[in-house]
């Protein structure tokens, strides 16, 4: 598994201002690597994991997914991959509310239409075993901790066994028992060949991520 | 059928739905219902005018210089709708009925000349098996005076089951001469104008008695120095043939006119009421249908951002958007027509009963039903197809970033 950056560059426009958030990245993520992208805010790390995630439009360059260019596919073609290549986790979790823990890592595999109810159900089921969470499966998020709620997100990102996981801050909600939990699980995620991209302010992650890279002023850097 | 289950799942746990759904079944209720009101106010105008032949009877004037009252006759005969027709001698006759003369009644009333089937009976029988017969079908509260009128105390009137049946003497036309009638049916006062002094025998009857009678009085063409003539009658088979029926008569010189007129003006200003309240009921429906439609769209666009980034396309979030909204719809829609179904039993059993003078049957309007269905469910998919653009266009990264 590879992505490769070529040239990435992203500018939008802020009150008639034209900020520049990515300038000229090339890079190639790999398969069985942990990246941790640091920077300080504004630096454009998260804008360059939105644009590997294929949901920001970049200004200049290209991304490919295993030489394939991915970044000019239709909106529909970018749809596919983000639901077969890509898993987000993100800082604030974003669970449905309405759903139980399981229904919401079933949400992804919704898309699939060759995958029943009763497999979605013990498949979802079966990832949350796996992150400890077999007890919490029937509650609803309101009723997890913040912890427990990144875990059900972790098994949401990976339910569709995705080659690249994109973390946009995963452990900036959470205390440092949980962080440490999450940190160990997306290192053992790129120990068993997917390629974790995780964007932090935490010194922490330099533990656990074998590839440390920084941002600044939308240049990325080792 | 997934997003079928997903969208009916997160209807159920969505507590804002509650709210929709109540609005718009109040909504479509009063739709439903004002529909089906003034179609059944329609409806009993109609069977009113078709059930009492009072509305059905009409009276034509002619140029009497140029065609005889044989020929006016002979020419109505042979007109498609006509189902009876007849001079004046058989329109009524005054009769008294000698075994009614009490301290409230003096035994004077009207027997009206009516087609076999003109009258809606309330027990006996009609005048098809009495053609030509001295029989009478009375009112159930029979009220023979010659002063009878609206004001008189209904209990005074009387009740006529017990003498169903039976034969009475009677003098016509103030002559000593008496006949003997059989009463063989009553009908119910409170479905005609009469103030119960109106009987009813067959037309060729009436004008049997008015010939032996009071001969002279149609015979002759001058009164007191002044030229009379008299008009000749005709029953109509329905109301609504009335207007195609006019346009043939007046061809051949013969003009008709209404014997007793529905009060048509009150009628159609609670239709016109009805209308455009039901008009603005709808406008109102599909505003709110929009508003809500518009608002849950602004509450779910964060669950919809995270679906695309969780791989769902903007037409499958509109999908989904779209059978929450169906679903909506459909439970506001099947509330309704229930609601519509309980209160107009209720209304029909409690609130109507008695209220009305005639049978006034409220019942549901299956083409108000299934109007209020169609904007249920098609305004919904109009405004998912025109929020397609705006669901596809959601500012994903920002409202992640939020």
């Amino acid at each position: 598994m590879k992505i490769q950056i070529k040239n990435l560059s992203k500018t939008y426009k802020m009150k008639n201002k034209t900020i520049q958030a990515l300038n000229n990245i090339s890079y190639i993520f790999e398969g069985k690597n942990f990246y941790a992208i640091m920077g300080h805010s504004g630096s454009g790390k998260s804008t360059l994991i939105h644009c590997i995630g294929l949901l920001d439009q970049i200004t200049e360059g290209e991304i490919l997914l295993n030489n394939v260019p991915i970044s000019t596919m239709s909106e529909n073609e970018k749809a596919h991959i983000r639901a077969t290549e890509i898993g987000f986790i993100f800082q604030s979790f974003y669970l449905n509310p309405k759903l139980k823990a399981y229904e919401n890592v079933m949400l992804p595999m919704y898309l699939d239409k060759s995958i029943n109810s009763t497999i979605r159900k013990s498949k979802s089921l079966l990832l949350l075993k796996e992150l400890g969470l077999e007890t919490r499966s029937e509650h609803y998020p309101k009723e997890l901790s913040g912890g427990e709620q990144q875990r059900v997100a972790i098994a949401r990102a990976l339910v569709n066994n995705p080659s690249i996981i994109l973390a946009d801050e995963p452990t900036g909600n959470l205390d440092s028992d949980n962080e440490k939990y999450v940190l160990e699980t997306l290192k053992q995620l790129a120990n068993n060949g997917k390629c974790v991209i995780m964007v932090s302010h935490s010194d922490i992650v330099k533990q656990y991520a074998n590839k440390i890279l920084y941002m600044n002023n939308g240049k990325l850097g080792e | 059928m997934n997003y079928l289950k997903k969208a009916l799942r997160d209807f159920v746990r969505c507590k804002e739905n509650i709210i929709n759904v109540i609005l718009l079944s109040i909504l479509l209720t009063l739709i439903i219902f004002g529909i089906s009101f003034r179609d059944s106010l329609l409806n009993f105008w109609d069977d009113l005018t078709n059930k009492s032949y009072n509305y059905r009877l009409f009276l034509v004037t002619y140029d009497f210089n140029n065609i005889t009252e044989e020929e006016a006759l002979k020419k109505l005969e042979n007109f498609p709708h006509v189902v009876q027709v007849f001079n004046a001698k058989g329109l009524s006759i005054v009769g008294q009925a000698l075994n009614f003369v009490d301290d409230k009644h003096d035994g004077y009333f009207y027997i009206f000349g009516a087609p076999e089937d003109g009258l809606p009976l309330i027990s006996g029988e009609n005048l098809k098996k009495y053609e030509d017969e001295n029989v009478l079908i009375c009112p159930k509260g029979f009220n023979p005076d010659s002063f009878a009128s609206e004001d008189n105390d209904k209990s005074d009137r009387i009740n006529m089951e017990s003498y169903l049946g039976i034969t009475t003497d009677l003098s016509l036309a103030g002559q000593q001469e008496k006949e003997q009638f059989t009463i063989v049916g009553l009908y119910d006062d409170d479905y005609s104008y009469s103030t119960g002094e109106i009987c009813y025998s067959s037309f060729k009857t009436v004008q049997r008695l008015n010939e032996k009678y009071q001969k002279e009085a149609f015979e002759s063409n001058t009164q007191e120095g002044i030229e009379v003539f008299y008009p000749i009658y005709f029953v109509i088979d329905d109301v609504k043939n009335l207007n195609n029926l006019q346009i043939l008569l007046e061809k051949e010189g013969l003009f008709p006119e209404n014997v007793t007129r529905i009060d048509s003006e009150t009628g159609s200003q609670i239709i016109s009421i009805l209308t455009v309240v039901i008009i603005i009921l709808f406008f109102i429906t599909i505003i709110m249908i929009i508003i809500l439609n518009l608002k849950r769209l602004d509450e779910k666009e964060k669950e919809l951002a995270i679906n695309t980034a969780l791989g769902y396309t903007a037409k499958m979030n509109a999908l989904f958007f779209l059978y929450e909204s169906l679903i909506i719809s459909c439970v506001s829609f099947c509330l309704a027509l229930f609601i519509n179904i309980f209160f107009s039993t209720i209304i029909k059993r409690i609130l109507l009963k008695g209220a009305l003078y005639f049978n006034f049957h409220l019942s549901i309007n299956w083409i108000g039903c299934f109007l209020a269905f169609l904007i249920s469910i098609f305004i919904p998919l109009i405004i998912n197809l025109i929020m397609l653009k705006k669901i596809s266009k959601i500012p994903i990264v920002e409202i992640l970033k939020e």
